[in-house]
């Protein structure tokens, strides 16, 4: 599998944040060869174990995603939502989305509104149905929909598009540099964890249970290559891994952003600097945990981050992943 | 100790938050005389301890932050670095600013503005949106890549000075003035005799939500924790119902759902007691302090927030006075020595 059918696979799999059972199942499989010991724990976070005597290391790509969680019934089947995470009302008219069950529908907004006016509370998910009685046949209140844009390979081959690559791109990142990582002392932990959509929720547990002496959060981060960007972020969408200096919920630790960079230049792969004024990441929870984590973490910069065509580079993704073998297999 | 020079020391450090290995060793120096052991920890928390001898003895925590509001390199234009701030830095403060671009060796800087000449008498009045802000380091395009990478933090640069018999002028007061009225509160525990192990932490990352106080209070798990930090002094645009605190008349206990109730009681009673002046204040809220955080680490810490009057908070020139410092120190000391059953039973 390349990496692009790794990333349409992991992408596609059903898992809002809260409910990551199926894309759980997915990634279980392709860590299944890679001779890790697995554990889920009580959040649902999958835990993948190599053992040794060395400095203990945890990796963590978050697996939820974005999600529409069903709230009340109109007359004429209309379906009323919440977000769970971060999602722009804008960004929702007309997504494509479907449920756990398969159910699909699309999101649009009430009648009396104007498109500059709507919010939330305005827009609704039409399953193509006429009555509330039919809606509720297929969906419940508190079932969650997703965005249903599939994966593809934009042409010339060097980006990926559609949902959902935040954060599964840092997961298929992170499946590669499971599998690449060299024989090494050093205790290695990944984690694929769970609800960091929603306050990086699933990561500061799993911080707390693994206790690491240094932690690296993968995930996506802004690219700045729009016309007339306002530079809310230092990467841009191709430019290797970006590693990361400051989010909204960290700023990562001197040692950790060094060793990287280090790293970074010996093994020639490449990389820019990240600074975000937004956004936040598994690295914020863990560098909280017990007595403090030095934490710091690798992004790919994704375009149009939290859209139901989201775009990162494929190259990105695969810096990212040699960067995290090194990282892992690092002498501290 | 020298207390303005100590200020001059730590406030002239430039260590904006998640660069405190660039003050923590100075402040572990300054502290070190009046502890029984004092370490840099990993995440950069200076820890000192004074033993009162007891095993298992129950441990009080007092905190000040050392870091500081800053800025961070973004990009480079034209060479001229973008910038964006670490913590809450005030944009009406950032043009014609001098700088430490903290690159090694560090580089001056100056925020550049547009000559008043070309401006309408509208743009004359306005503040300028930090996005439109460069720093001029005097480089090219190329030199600025090269020299600056993105992600470099950035400083005001001021030096200490004082005005008048009792007022310092510096950036950074907050917080390392208070570290320093921490530090003489070790000095005055000197041979005294404590019912407690007294910690004494500078903190890392306060500015940016307590990052540093969380972990520090969960690895040292104390019985009660104070946080001292700076508060708003008077000034003379403020009104009476701001309720705001006075310079030069002592520390300020606060009062509300973030303190514990028996420290502040028994703060009050040691202030009373020793006729140490100080002032009082309500915080209706959980609090903007380091005990805000370590408040509810664990299965919970009492906590309480004692602070020093400062005026022109986080701008590159706060000022607090020295009496304020030496009161604060010596209230603190005596609620170690004596902080009456009440508070040693939390």
């Amino acid at each position: 599998m390349n990496t692009f059918e790794m990333l349409k696979k992991v992408c596609e799999s059903y898992g809002p944040a809260g409910r990551e059972a199926e894309i759980r199942k997915t990634i279980e499989k392709l860590v299944k060869p890679l001779g890790y010991k697995t554990t889920t724990d009580a959040l649902g976070n999958l835990i993948c174990h190599k053992a040794g005597k060395g400095v203990k290391l945890m990796f963590a790509a978050h697996m939820d995603s974005l999600g529409l969680i069903a709230t009340y019934f109109e007359e004429g089947g209309q379906v009323r939502f919440g977000c769970i995470g971060g999602i722009n009302p804008f960004r929702l008219l007309a997504a494509s989305v479907r449920f756990a069950n398969g159910v699909c529908g699309t999101v649009e907004k009430d009648g009396d509104v104007d498109f500059k006016d709507v919010t939330i509370e305005k827009l609704y998910i039409d399953l193509g149905v006429q009555t509330k009685e039919e809606a509720m046949k297929l969906v419940s209140v508190g079932d969650v929909a997703v965005y249903d844009s599939p994966i593809r390979l934009c042409e010339g081959g060097k980006f990926a598009m559609g949902a959902y690559l935040d954060d599964r791109a840092g997961c298929v990142a992170q499946l590669l540099a499971m599998e690449q990582v060299k024989e090494t002392e050093n205790d290695l932990y990944f984690v694929f964890s769970t609800q960091e959509e929603l306050g990086l929720r699933g990561a500061k547990v799993a911080t707390f249970a693994i206790d690491p002496d240094y932690m690296v959060a993968c995930d996506v981060t802004h690219s700045d290559d729009s016309p007339k960007a306002p530079h809310v972020g230092s990467c841009k969408a191709g430019c290797g891994a970006a590693i990361k200096v400051m989010d909204r919920s960290v700023i990562c630790h001197p040692e950790v952003v060094d060793k990287l960079v280090s790293l970074a230049k010996e093994k020639n792969i490449r990389y820019a600097m990240d600074v975000i004024k937004a956004g936040g990441t598994d690295a914020g929870a863990a560098q909280l945990s017990l007595d403090g984590v030095p934490a710091g973490g690798v992004s790919m910069a994704c375009r149009y981050t939290h859209s139901p065509n989201e775009m990162v580079s494929i190259s990105d993704v695969e810096d990212c992943a040699k960067l995290m073998a090194a990282f892992a297999a690092a002498e501290f | 100790m020298d207390i303005i020079e100590s200020l001059r020391l730590l406030c002239e450090s430039t260590a904006p938050s998640g660069f405190e290995h660039r003050v923590a060793d100075l402040a572990a120096q300054v502290l070190e005389p009046y502890v029984d052991e004092v370490y840099v920890n990993h995440m950069n928390n200076v820890i000192g301890v004074i033993r009162c001898g007891k095993k298992d003895a129950k441990k009080l925590m007092l905190v000040a932050h050392i870091d500081e509001i800053g800025l961070m390199v973004t990009g480079h234009d034209e060479g001229q670095l973008r910038f964006t701030n670490v913590g809450g830095v005030d944009r009406r403060m950032l043009p014609s600013r001098e700088v430490t671009v903290l690159t090694e060796p560090p580089l001056f800087g100056v925020i550049g503005t547009v000559a008043p000449h070309v401006l309408t008498e509208a743009q004359r009045n306005e503040s300028i949106p930090m996005e439109d802000l460069r720093i001029d380091v005097g480089l090219t395009q190329e030199q600025a890549v090269e020299a600056v990478p993105v992600g470099t933090p950035v400083s005001f640069r001021t030096e200490l000075f004082t005005m008048g018999e009792d007022t310092v002028v510096s950036k950074s007061m907050d917080d390392r003035s208070c570290f320093v009225s921490l530090c003489i509160t070790a000095e005055l525990l000197k041979d005294r005799k404590l019912p407690w192990d007294v910690y004494i932490v500078g903190s890392a990352c306060e500015e940016l939500g307590y990052r540093g106080a969380i972990p520090a209070a969960y690895g040292i798990d104390p019985d009660v924790a104070i946080a001292v930090d700076v508060c708003h002094a008077w000034t003379p645009d403020v009104k009476p119902q701001n309720n705001v605190s006075e310079l030069a008349e002592g520390p300020v206990i606060t009062m509300g759902p973030g303190a514990c109730p028996a420290v502040t009681r028994s703060l009050k009673r040691v202030g009373k007691e020793h006729r140490i002046p100080f002032q009082m204040a309500v915080q209706p809220r959980a609090g903007g302090t380091d005990a805000a955080g370590i408040q509810i680490i664990r299965d919970g810490v009492a906590v309480e927030t004692v602070s020093l009057p400062l005026r022109y908070m986080h701008t590159p020139l706060e000022l607090g006075s020295i009496t304020d410092m030496k009161l604060l120190g010596a209230l603190l000391a005596e609620f170690a020595v004596d902080p009456g059953e009440e508070v040693l039973s939390c």
